[in-house]
């Protein structure tokens, strides 16, 4: 049951993950592709998120909250 | 690193090393809260990432760019603005993803209407957004945003190339 719940809770994850699964069994140079192609996305990503997460909780403590 | 991704890095470290000399405690309760909010985002920004690589490869860039160049463009653009409803995703995926369509030669306007609907519209996301503000403003707000979305692309369009 336990699994069952982890699979429902991130169904999402989950699908993508078996998309991958099915794509190196049938394609792996396909699967390759797919792993490269979202390596820059990552890259990207890295390169902005900290900033805005560390920003975004800086402003919450340091500018005072309205009543 | 393009020089405004630079300026915000260290005006971020500027502003940690200030709170940092303000005040220890809170800038250590800030960073564990950036902590959680990335952790938390993690795992889903990381699907929607490995799906766009998936996604890219099954659908080559050049392909798409090749399919919508064929129709008319207002076809063209209502369709890339549907395809953006599918969710919401945040701008630093959607400017990149965006970006490399326009690169491999999707034409401005369909890209434009792509990127704000898939910044502002989503329906996976919409019960979240249901549950924190009601159906009612939830569905007015994702239809005015499709609808503005149609007319920012289009009125680019006429900005940018005049037709």
């Amino acid at each position: 049951m336990g699994i069952l719940k982890k699979v429902k809770d991130n169904l999402f994850i989950f699908t993508v993950s078996i998309a991958y699964l099915a794509i190196f069994v049938f394609n792996p140079q396909m699967g390759i592709d797919s792993i490269k192609s979202s390596g820059y996305y990552i890259k990207e990503m890295l390169m902005i998120m900290p900033v805005v997460f560390v920003l975004t909780a800086l402003l919450d403590l340091w500018i005072p909250k309205k009543r | 690193m393009d020089i405004f991704t630079l300026l915000m890095w260290i005006g971020t470290a500027i502003f940690l090393i200030v709170s940092f000399i303000k005040n220890k405690s809170k800038t250590k309760q800030a960073l564990n809260m950036a902590f959680d909010m990335g952790k938390g985002m993690l795992g889903s920004i990381l699907s929607i990432i490995f799906l766009i690589g998936l996604l890219l490869t099954i659908l080559p860039p050049q392909g798409i760019a090749q399919f919508i160049g064929k129709q008319s463009l207002i076809i063209a653009t209502v369709a890339s603005a549907a395809f953006g409803t599918i969710t919401l995703i945040p701008a630093f995926i959607a400017f990149p993803l965006v970006g490399t369509l326009v690169n491999s030669g999707v034409g401005v306007v369909p890209a434009a209407a792509f990127l704000t609907t898939l910044t502002m519209v989503g329906i996976v996301t919409f019960p979240f957004e249901k549950r924190e503000f009601g159906t009612r403003f939830a569905l007015t707000r994702n239809i005015l945003s499709f609808v503005f979305a149609i007319i920012i692309s289009l009125t680019m369009g006429v900005i940018l190339w005049g037709f």
